[in-house]
């Protein structure tokens, strides 16, 4: 039964396998782990034994717990990201994408308030090509219309370079002004009070993807929150399977 | 200019082969899954290195504790613990000739179960036939479908309706235990204890003697013609001697007792003799008559007292044997030690006020149960009173172990030499 439970993670490495499909396999995974909790302790006699079954109990009581635990999760988690974050992308290709925005984010500035300051990050050390999360080359140069500023542009230049700019870089928003959507608001709210109306639609394109920013960052803390526990689960379940291979060849030795 | 948030915008940002490459996440993941399992199993290379016994399935039974770090000593590889490992130190006699099926030595007695007592099985291992009973040959009279000692289990025996105490011996518990009864030196009132001793395993009462329990009330004196002597509590032919013997003695270092005047009272005379016996010529005279008269008196009504006299061989008569059960319920054991904060009468309620040797004095089931069943609270499983192997069987002194010149014992997680061996097996 635990070996079957640890096929589940081989079945995913072979979709191509025709041995039924990925959901029924989950299904099983889960009510045969279930089950194997009161197996194991009518198996066990309600006794934990010796240093070898007591480590297997203790991993049996994390694996499951850890199981359960996402399970839970992955009961609300998908729809809160669904609800909270409009323009989900793939997990791994959020850096990516989040280059994407920052230089759409410059194009857009560029394209009314005239050519911007090289950011810092920039002279640095060009970035590793092998790296995906390193920002792609043609997405970090500003495809902006350089023509000249528009005027009264200069609130808007100051807000991005004061604030969007980092907002954008950041690896963690953290403490940053606009990481909150009300305080994002109220900053965007104030800055199309001052702009002419030439500069609104900008501002308008530049909340929008300070807020796609937001939204990616949600993605990232409900990601971690929805597989964060496989991180338990599935290297402890190596170790159960492993331990409880042992314990059965040692059973069946003496 | 609205930005283009169509699906096939968002879908362009996406490389195509982003999956090609390794992504921390999955790389962590990978990582871990394949640390883990290593890590547990140089943990096992580690603790098997040690000689840490961490496969065994729990703490074995105390009086295996000696050689707990041999597993096999009871265990042979790939074949389990074969009943012959067992009975190398322990006999294990047939529990009945007619049993149609005889369970493996590890099948009942559940070892690395903790410290406790082997031989206190589960209830499960004697219902598995004593719930449906089947036997070779003749039944064995047991009853077949026993569940529990609550459920199905018969009356004792000894105290099922109709039975009687078969011992050819006259007691009378009620009269002995009435107050202020005339004891040697006074009155006495005598208690249960007073006269019920337990053995030295305080199991089982002794049996009563007359030299312990009977003598000091009740002297088998021989009379006014030997003052304080008595005869010895035997058969009668050894009574018979043993008065000669002492009459013999009285008549030599007492001559004057052999004086009519003063060695015999009337009142000691048979009522309805029209004479009193014509004085002894002599010694051997004195010693047979006074013999005789001593004899009609032992053995017509002291002996009568207790015992039953039949026609013996030649002139003598013989004492029926008792036949006093020494054990009650053969095929239970019992701890009067176990229960001595009970008073007696909670169990052997009737003593008190049996008058008849044939009152059976025993508790019924019943009474066990009050405090032998789950809603009692005391221990009820078979092995309370039951035992599987005939102990009478079992092995003397003299097993098959040694001891090794050098031991290994456990001294936490590291092993010692000592020069005190454990047993070689």
């Amino acid at each position: 039964m635990i070996l079957f439970c640890g096929l589940l993670g081989v079945r995913k490495k072979v979709p191509t396998w025709r041995l039924g499909n990925a959901a029924f396999w989950l299904r099983a995974h889960i009510w045969l782990g279930v089950l194997s909790v009161p197996m194991i302790l009518f198996h066990a006699g309600f006794a934990v034994g010796g240093a070898l079954t007591q480590a297997l109990m203790i991993l049996l009581a994390i694996v499951v717990a850890s199981g359960i635990h996402g399970l839970v999760l992955q009961q609300f988690l998908p729809r809160l990201m669904t609800n909270q974050v409009e323009t989900e992308t793939t997990y791994e290709q959020i850096p990516h994408v989040l280059e994407q925005l920052r230089a759409e984010a410059i194009e857009v500035v560029e394209s009314v308030c005239g050519p911007l300051q090289a950011p810092p990050e920039e002279s640095v050390a060009p970035p590793d090509p092998s790296d995906p999360s390193a920002p792609a080359k043609p997405a970090a140069k500003s495809k902006g219309k350089t023509a000249g500023p528009v005027e009264g542009s200069g609130p808007l230049k100051d807000f991005y370079l004061r604030t969007i700019q980092d907002f954008m870089a950041a690896d963690r928003l953290g403490n940053q002004i606009l990481a909150t959507p009300a305080r994002a608001r109220a900053h965007f709210a104030h800055l199309r009070k001052i702009l002419p109306p030439a500069l609104q639609d900008p501002a308008g394109r530049l909340e929008e993807i300070c807020n796609e920013r937001l939204g990616m960052e949600t993605q990232i803390k409900l990601h971690h929150w929805l597989h964060g526990w496989l991180f338990l689960h599935a290297p402890l379940s190596g170790v159960l399977i492993l331990l409880t291979v042992v314990h059965a060849l040692m059973s069946f030795k003496f | 200019m609205a930005r283009d948030r169509s699906t096939k915008a968002l879908a362009s940002r996406i490389e195509l082969d982003y999956f090609k490459h390794p992504h921390p996440w999955r790389t962590a993941m990978r990582n871990a899954t394949l640390a883990a399992p290593i890590l547990a199993a140089v943990w096992l290379l580690l603790a098997v290195m040690q000689g840490d016994d961490i496969f065994t399935s729990g703490p074995v039974a105390t009086r295996h504790r000696m050689f707990e770090n041999d597993c096999q000593a009871c265990h042979e590889p790939w074949k389990g613990v074969p009943d012959t490992k067992c009975v190398r130190c322990h006999e294990a006699p047939v529990h009945h000739g007619n049993q149609t099926f005889t369970p493996d030595c590890a099948g009942c007695h559940e070892e690395h179960k903790g410290h406790t007592r082997l031989s206190r099985t589960n209830d499960r291992h004697c219902v598995r036939c004593h719930s449906d009973l089947k036997t070779t040959g003749q039944p064995g009279g047991f009853d077949s479908s026993i569940q529990s000692f609550n459920d199905g289990h018969p009356e004792f025996a000894a105290v099922r309706p109709g039975a009687k105490d078969l011992a050819v011996v006259r007691y009378n518990h009620l009269k002995h235990m009435k107050k202020g009864l005339q004891g040697a030196t006074g009155p006495v009132t005598l208690a249960c204890t007073g006269c019920h001793f337990a053995d030295e395993a305080g199991r089982y009462m002794r049996p009563i003697t007359f030299e312990k329990q009977c003598k000091d009330c009740h002297p088998l004196a021989l009379g006014l013609c030997v003052p304080g002597a008595v005869a010895p509590h035997e058969v009668p032919a050894a009574v018979r001697a043993s008065v000669a013997q002492q009459l013999a003695v009285s008549a030599s270092q007492h001559p004057e007792r052999m004086q009519p005047a003063q060695s015999e009272s009337p009142t000691r005379l048979r009522r309805g003799t029209a004479s009193r016996p014509a004085t002894p010529v002599n010694t051997a005279e004195w010693i047979a008559r006074q013999a005789r008269e001593v004899e009609r008196q032992l053995f017509g009504k002291t002996c009568k007292l207790c015992h039953d006299l039949r026609p013996g061989k030649g002139d003598l008569q013989e004492v029926v044997p008792t036949k006093i059960p020494v054990r009650w319920m053969q095929h239970a054991t019992y701890s009067h030690r176990a229960h001595r904060t009970l008073t007696c009468s909670v169990c052997h309620a009737s003593a008190a006020r049996s008058a008849e040797t044939s009152d059976v004095l025993l508790p019924t089931a019943v009474t066990c149960l009050v405090c032998h069943s789950a809603a009692g609270g005391s221990q009820h499983g078979c092995t309370e009173c039951h035992t599987y192997h005939d102990k009478t069987k079992e092995r003397q002194a003299d097993g098959p172990m040694e001891i090794n010149p050098v031991r290994l014992i456990r001294s936490g997680n590291k092993r010692e030499q000592t020069g005190i061996g454990a047993g070689e097996f």
